[in-house]
Formats: C-alpha cells, structure tokens, sequence
C-alpha cells in the first residue's frame, strides 16, 4: 500500500515512546502488508484497500463532531460511564466518566503517556511475528487510546461504554489502543462500539490489550456497525493470572472488510475464558475472525460459539484455534462455529482447529454450514406468517443462541431490531400463541 | 524447417543413445536426477515416445516448483540428487512365468515379511501384483481376470499394451502440475499397477498390490491408475511392509482413480512401512498423492487407510465429486508412536448437484509422536443439495504426543450441509479401570479400547485386512502403554 509508505515516511514521534514508535515502524515496512498466500490471510484478501490514500487521523480530524453529531449516530447501547473517541482521539468534552467509582480511573492514553511513561511499554513490545504487522502499525502510530484501570476488589456494576467514532472526509487511518488491567479480583464490563459517519472510507486499525489479574473477571462486548465502506482491522489480546475469567462476545454487522483477531492467553490454573460471536453479513460485506485461545497452563477452560449469517454477495471467514500446550494437563475446550447461508452468493469459509500436545484434555469442536430450515420455515407459513417474517425469525432464531449469552439489554434489543424490526418480534410472539 | 527438425532429432538421439549405453548393463543407477536418468528409466523399460515426452515435461515443470513446507512435520533436507531413481530385481530380463522361476531369494524375503504369495493366493482368492522394489515380478490370476475382460497389470505392461488407456487417463486426475512430489513421482515413476474395469462388470475379486521397498537407498516412485468403466465395481487392496532399514527413505507415489457413471471403486491401504527405531532414526518418508475422481453420475470412491508405519506420513486421499448425485468417502485410522509424525487426512471437492460425502478419521498418538489430521470440505457453487458429514477423533496415549486438526471447509451453496465434528481426549481411566477389574492385562485392555475407538473404520475394510489392521495396531503400539 503507497498510502502506507508514505505514512509512515512521514512519521515523526515526540515523546518517552519516539524510539518504540519509529522501531514499530521498520517491523511494519519488513513484514509488509500480508497477501492471501500467507495461512493467516488466506481467505482476506486487502486488495481493495490498496488504492485508497490513507493518512493517518490526527485530533483535528474528529474536531468539527459534537454532542448533536454523536447523538444523531445509531449507538445501540447507553450507560452512564461513556468514552468517546473520535477518529482515535479521546473527547473529553463528549465522554461522562465523572461517575465512576473509586478504584477504577479511565484516563486518555496521550495523557497517561507524558504521566508515566512506563505504564504503556508493554505496548512496544516487539512485533516479530508477521501476521502482527498491524499491531506493529498501531504501535507505531499510537499517540491516543484509552488506559483503564481497576484497583483490587473494584468493582464496576453498569458498564464502560467506548464509543469509537469513524469520522472522516478523507480516508483516514485510525489506530487507536485500549488498555485494561484488572486488579485481583477487580470485576468490570466494557463495551466497545464502533460507528462511524455514512460514507467514511477509512480504516480503523484497533488494538485492545485486557489484562486480568487473579481472580479478575473481564466482560468484554465488542459491538462493530461502522457504515459499510469503512474498513476495521482489530485485534482483542487478553492475558488471564490465575482464576481469572474472560467472557468476549464479538457483534458484527457493519464495516466493508472486517478483519478481527481474538486471542486469550490463559495464563495461570483456573483460567476460563468464553468467546461468543455473531457477524451478519450482505452486500458485499467481508467478514474474517481469527481466535486463539493459548491453553498455557493446566486446569484451564474455555468455551466459544461464533455464528455466521450471510447474505448478498458476502463473505465470511473464521478460524478459531484451540492450542493446549505441553504439560497443559486436565484441560477442558469446547468450540463451535455454525454458519447460515441466505443467498446463493455468499460464501463461508471455515476452519475450527485443535493443536494439542498435552493428554489430559477434553478438546471438541463442531462446524456447521446450512440454510433456514424448510420444514420450520413451511410450519411457520401454515400459521400465516409471511415468507419475509417466517425467515426473518427463523434467522433470528439462529442467532439467539450467541446474543442470549449477552448480558446486555441494550445490545440484545439492537440485535432483535436489526433482524426482526422493531416492535414485530412482540407481534409474532403473540400470533405463534394465538395459533 | 523439416531438416532442421530432423538435425534436432538426431541430437536428441544421440543424447538418448549416451545416456541408455553407458547405464544399461547396471540393475541399480547410480543416485542423481536430471532429464538424462529419466531418458534412461525410459528406456530401459522400453517406453514409447510419448511416455518419455509426458515425463521429461512432468520433469520441467518439477524444477521450477518447491518442496512444500505447509505440512505440520518436520524433517531434515531431502537430497534428491542421492537418491538412485531406478532399481530392479536381478532377473529383470527372463521374467519367470510362474511361482518356481522366481528367484528363491525374493521369496524368501516375502516369507520373512509372513505374506507369502502362494498362501494369499489361496487364502483370499486374490490376485497378487507384487511389486519389489521397482518392478513387477509375479502377476497371478491373470487368467480369471481375463475371462471377465479386466485388466490388471503392472504399469509398465499397461504402457506397452494398452497405450491409449494410458494417454487418456494419466494424468487427468492428478496433473503433473498437481504438487512438488507429484510432479517428481509423474518424472521418473518406475512402476505400479493398472486396472481397468468395463462397462458393467463387477470384478470377480479383490485386486491385491503389495508393495515393498527393499534396495538400499531406493526411493520408490509407484503410480497407479484405476479405472472403473461405467456401471463396475471394483475393490482395490494396497498393503505395504518394509524391513529394517537405518537411512530415511522417499516414497512418493500417486494414484489416482477415475470412477464413471454409476462406477465404484473401493480401494483400501494398510500401511506399515519402517516407522524408524525409538529414537527417530532411520524411517519411510510416505509422501504420497492419491486422488479419487467421480466422473459419472452416480459413481462412487471409498478411500479406506490405515495408517501405522512410516516415519513421516504427509497423504491426503481425496476426492473430486463431478458427477451428479455421486459419493465420495474417506475412513481413516492413523496411529504414530515414537518419533513417527503424521499429517494425513482428505479432501472432498464437491461440484456437482446432489453429491454426498463421509469423513471418519481416527488418530492415535503414543510415545512422543505428532499425528495431525488436515481436511478440505470445498462446497462449489454448482453443486445444489450437496452434503457432508465430518467426524474427526483423537486418542492420546502418552503425555509427550501431539494431536491436532485442521479442517478447511469453504462453502459456496446455501442448500448445501456441511456438519463437521471432532474431538480430542486421553483413553478413557474408567474404560481401562472396568477391563482391568475384569482381569485384562493393561496392554491388552488398552489394545481393546484402542480397537474400539478405530471399529468404525475397520469395518469399512475386507475382512483378511480387518484383521491384519487390528494386529497392527497391536504390534505398534507395543511399549507405547506405561
């Protein structure tokens, strides 16, 4: 991509971090952007964003949006605890976080920075592997995000909600990071929403580092509906100590090419981690999620369910991995990957994968491709549904399954809406009594 | 133009001559690949024009490919340019016309291995196309075969005999292009077998090609072709053993099977060559493409394997179901102990309307060994209706083996139904708990499960390979149990 040579040819760090920033950098021009021959990459191809002239977002690029403009976006869930950035930059003057409780401090990463420099080196770290690049190329144009902290034992009932904000009239590259750690036996739920203004064709290069410390418990909802010609490339990394739990779930609907990665390190005896998904897909939306879930030690647990629906001429792709390292003994995984097809263009690629060298350990996985289900399809119809409602809610029947493990009202309805309208689900709910 | 076409020729010739000359009078060539030892594999099995042609392209396109490196196993360099690429037994020339004429020595190594000819030919009812080492020594059957117009040969004859089977169907399955150990086998091949089945005949036995690798420093480059015309059956048996042996050794064959309208082709594998000792060392190096295609409407391939021996296993039988309403399966038992890795598994291309596939996969893992099963379910937008049924199962036995999946599925047609399971433990305490109680020794209670976990595929296989297959999996998994 020329657009992202010359990015970062015109890089020009200040700061404690300069040095970790322009490093990043030369890791990014050595792996370069990855084709279709790398395993990782093989069914996304990032050949339509190589002509777009990217630069990179700056806090001016977001000014001109205010409370009005947030307002008029189709945010689908709501809390007293909001952050919002726009184009990757923290607004104070948009975010309410004056209510939080003692023990937890949400603060922009710009600010963290000049503060205590050493809190975000881990963020520099390295980038070695190539399938990393873009963590490399958050890394190296890290100057906003968002540092929250949770002391031991805080606790934070209603959720964090972050708002990310795609709003450019030029194609912007976007790359901000958020960094959570939670304290021994911290418990708190973050909502990551991702919208943007009709039309932005930028790319949204999010990174978020989760880590959760002893007897930590994380909820983590990522909810992506950026309009349709923007661009995300997303990587969630959460690092669990011992009886620490992680629940993930990943909602997609919007976003031209969404590429996300997920990947939980188990750490310490008693992890457990949940990963649930759900991309809906039309048009000719492109949809790819990797997750990793890294048995590191023994007696650690995970579970996860991602759920495809496609339509148009869309395409969806998941690879999740079950690793369970050696000496990983008394290990329990379960993954499944069930995927709806609702049009003769779409297409899902698939790939569940255990890599297991440990013995002790009950590793399963299932797959699943197919269409909406004829015979309930013919049932619904004889009670006198319409063909459009009969598979709008056998669609949304399928997709129960992932948002009923969703603790959130907010997002659950924005769901139901999404598949079924507003208010109809009631309306059917009563005529399959009546019948 | 015609001169200078007849002055190249000439240069060729002699080219040719120098190569066949100066070689000829050895049994054995000496290591090295270049276009000059295919010229001279060629002639001395007395090849026409077009068979030396096919190769020397085959050859061309191999040097400009790469060895993969995709496979989840590891292995040092292979040097191809020490491996000697053509080796026949002593009495290539006078081929012994029946059991008495073959050379006292080559029986004597078939007994050792407890399959003697004469006792299969009893026992089963099988005809037995031997192959030692590079070429075929002993056909039997041939004659009852005949009667039914079933052809079943050794490649060679086939090339000489039936060459217009040969130019039609070789090579349509798995082209020479299909991959780097297929483009090599495709170059320098020295023997295998040949079937052919017409139209509606079922034939009257199982087909039986044992392979064996017994020359120092041999890689075997086996090919095989089956067809099964339209409306015949045919079950195919392919068994392999190989003795003690200290240096790694290449095998890459190919088969490949072309099954016509409502054609069936059942081929069976039983593989057992040198895995190598406790520590890794010595061992076949099983890189071997197989592929299945259904042609005709309503044809179907059943690929059965069981895996035990070879130090590395790198095998994807596969099928590519063209034809309406046709069947691919594919059941699969592989067991690795020691320092053995394997990396097998199938690939189902479905392309035409109404075709169904099975998978059933049964990996065992003992000692230190790495057992990977990689899978492809393609689901083309043609083809309406399709359907596919994966079950993949791991057994770990030992805290040192390794169990992995990785299973591809690419959907294209929302009426196609693609369910795809697997799953992955250690052999159950409470099933070894109940057979010890009843007063089974640890091994043979272990021999039992493991039996069990692979009973689905077993019975897929003839009954006298069912059999083999379960001692087998005794005899390697011997010293894998704590």
């Amino acid at each position: 991509m020329e657009a992202l040579e010359r990015i970062l040819a015109d890089l020009a760090p200040a700061g404690p971090h300069a040095g970790a920033r322009l490093r990043a950098a030369e890791q990014v021009r050595a792996h370069g952007v990855p084709s279709t021959r790398q395993e990782a990459w093989k069914y996304t191809s990032l050949a339509s964003l190589k002509d777009i002239a990217y630069r990179a977002a700056s806090a001016a690029d977001g000014a001109a949006l205010d409370a009005q403009g947030l307002a008029a976006l189709p945010l689908a869930s709501a809390s007293p605890h909001r952050a919002v950035l726009v184009n990757g930059h923290f607004r104070a003057d948009l975010s309410t976080l004056d209510a939080l409780p003692a023990g937890i401090r949400v603060r922009s990463i710009a600010a963290a920075a000049a503060a205590e420099a050493e809190l975000l080196a881990p963020v520099y770290a390295e980038h070695t592997q190539p399938e990393a690049v873009f963590t490399a190329l958050n890394a190296a144009l890290l100057d906003d995000g968002l540092l929250i902290e949770a002391d031991a034992d805080a606790r934070l009932d209603a959720p964090l909600h972050l708002v990310f904000v795609a709003a450019g009239a030029t194609p912007l590259l976007r790359a901000p990071r958020v960094i959570v750690r939670a304290g021994r036996h911290a418990r708190l739920r973050v909502i990551e929403e991702f919208v943007g203004q009709e039309g932005d064709r930028g790319l949204t290069n999010v990174v978020s580092d989760l880590v959760l410390e002893e007897g930590a418990v994380l909820d983590h909802h990522r909810l992506q509906n950026e309009p349709d010609s923007t661009a995300q490339i997303g990587r969630v990394r959460a690092t669990l100590a011992a009886n620490a739990t992680f629940n993930s779930d990943s909602v997609t609907f919007g976003g031209a090419l969404t590429r996300i990665d997920i990947e939980v390190a188990l750490a310490a005896r008693g992890a457990r981690c949940r990963l649930n998904g759900l991309f809906t897909t039309a048009g000719t939306q492109h949809v790819d999620h990797h997750t990793l879930i890294d048995h590191q030690v023994g007696d650690t647990h995970s579970e996860e369910l991602y759920r495809g629906i496609l339509d148009g001429r869309s395409r969806g792709v998941f690879n999740g991995k079950v690793l369970v390292r050696r000496d990983a003994q008394c290990i329990t995984a379960r993954q499944a990957s069930n995927n709806l097809l609702l049009s003769r263009q779409a297409e899902i690629d698939t790939k569940p994968e255990l890599e297991i060298y440990a013995d002790d350990v009950s590793c399963a996985h299932g797959a699943t491709v197919g269409e909406l289900d004829t015979q309930a399809l013919f049932y619904l119809r004889s009670r006198g549904i319409d063909e459009a409602q009969a598979r709008a809610l056998l669609t949304y029947a399928f997709a129960e399954k992932v948002v009923e493990t969703i603790p959130l009202d907010s997002i659950r309805h924005a769901i139901e809406e999404r598949f079924i309208g507003a208010g109809a689900l009631s309306e059917l709910e009563a005529l399959l009594e009546q019948s | 133009m015609a001169s200078n076409a007849q002055d190249i020729e000439k240069i060729v010739d002699r080219q040719y001559a120098a190569g066949f000359f100066t070689e000829i009078d050895q049994d054995t060539v000496p290591p090295g690949l270049n276009a000059d030892t295919i010229r001279l594999i060629s002639a001395k099995k007395n090849e026409p024009a077009w068979m030396l042609d096919w190769r020397l392209k085959a050859f061309a396109r191999f040097q400009q490919m790469r060895e993969p490196n995709w496979a989840h196993v590891s292995y040092p360099p292979i040097d191809l340019q020490a491996i000697s690429y053509y080796s026949a037994p002593k009495s290539d020339k006078d081929r012994p016309q029946s059991l008495d004429e073959v050379d006292p020595k080559l029986l004597e190594t078939y007994e050792k291995l407890g399959i003697p000819l004469e006792e299969q030919k009893m026992l089963a009812g099988v005809a037995v196309d031997a192959v030692f080492d590079s070429v075929s020594v002993h056909t039997t059957f041939r004659d009852k075969l005949a009667e039914a117009d079933v052809i079943f040969c050794s490649f060679s004859e086939a090339v000489q005999e039936h060459p217009e089977l040969i130019q039609k169907y070789l090579g349509s399955v798995v082209p020479v292009t299909d991959n780097y150990y297929a483009a090599l086998n495709s170059a320098v091949f020295t023997d295998g077998s040949f079937v052919y089945i017409p139209k509606n005949t079922r034939c009257p036995m199982e087909l039986s090609t044992y392979f064996r690798i017994n020359a120092m420093n041999t890689g075997q480059f086996e090919r095989t072709l089956v067809i099964a015309d339209e409306g015949s059956y045919v079950s195919y048996l392919e068994g392999c053993t190989a003795p003690m042996r200290d240096e790694n050794q290449l095998h890459a064959a190919v088969v490949e099977l072309v099954a016509l309208q409502d054609a069936e082709i059942k081929y069976s594998t039983v593989q057992n060559w040198y895995p190598g000792d406790e520590e890794g060392r010595g061992g076949i190096y099983n890189f071997v493409t197989k592929r299945g295609d259904c042609r005709g409407a309503r044809s179907k391939i059943s690929w059965t394997q069981v895996e035990t021996g070879s130090a590395i296993t790198w095998k994807y039988p596969s099928c590519v179901l063209k034809g309406e309403d046709s069947v691919g399966e594919f059941y699969s038992v592989a067991l690795t102990n020691n320092l053995q890795q394997a990396d097998t598994g199938t690939k189902m291309v479905h392309l035409g309307r109404g075709t169904r596939s099975t998978i059933v996969s049964k990996g065992i893992s003992a000692g230190r060994s790495q057992n990977a099963y990689r899978g492809l379910v393609r689901i083309a937008p043609g083809a309406e209706g399709a359907r596919n049924y994966t079950q993949c199962d791991s057994l770990l036995l030992g805290d040192r083996s390794a169990a992995h999946t990785f299973p591809y599925i690419e959907c294209r047609n929302p009426s196609a139904q693609v369910e795809h399971e697997a799953s992955t433990s250690k052999i159950s305490d409470d099933q070894l708990f109940y057979l010890r109680s009843r007063g089974i020794g640890q091994e043979d209670a272990v021999n039992m499960i493991v039996n069990g976990f692979c009973k689905e595929v077993f019975k897929e296989l003839p009954m006298e390979f069912a059999v083999e297959a379960q001692k087998l999996l005794g005899i390697s998994l011997e010293g894998a149990v704590g």
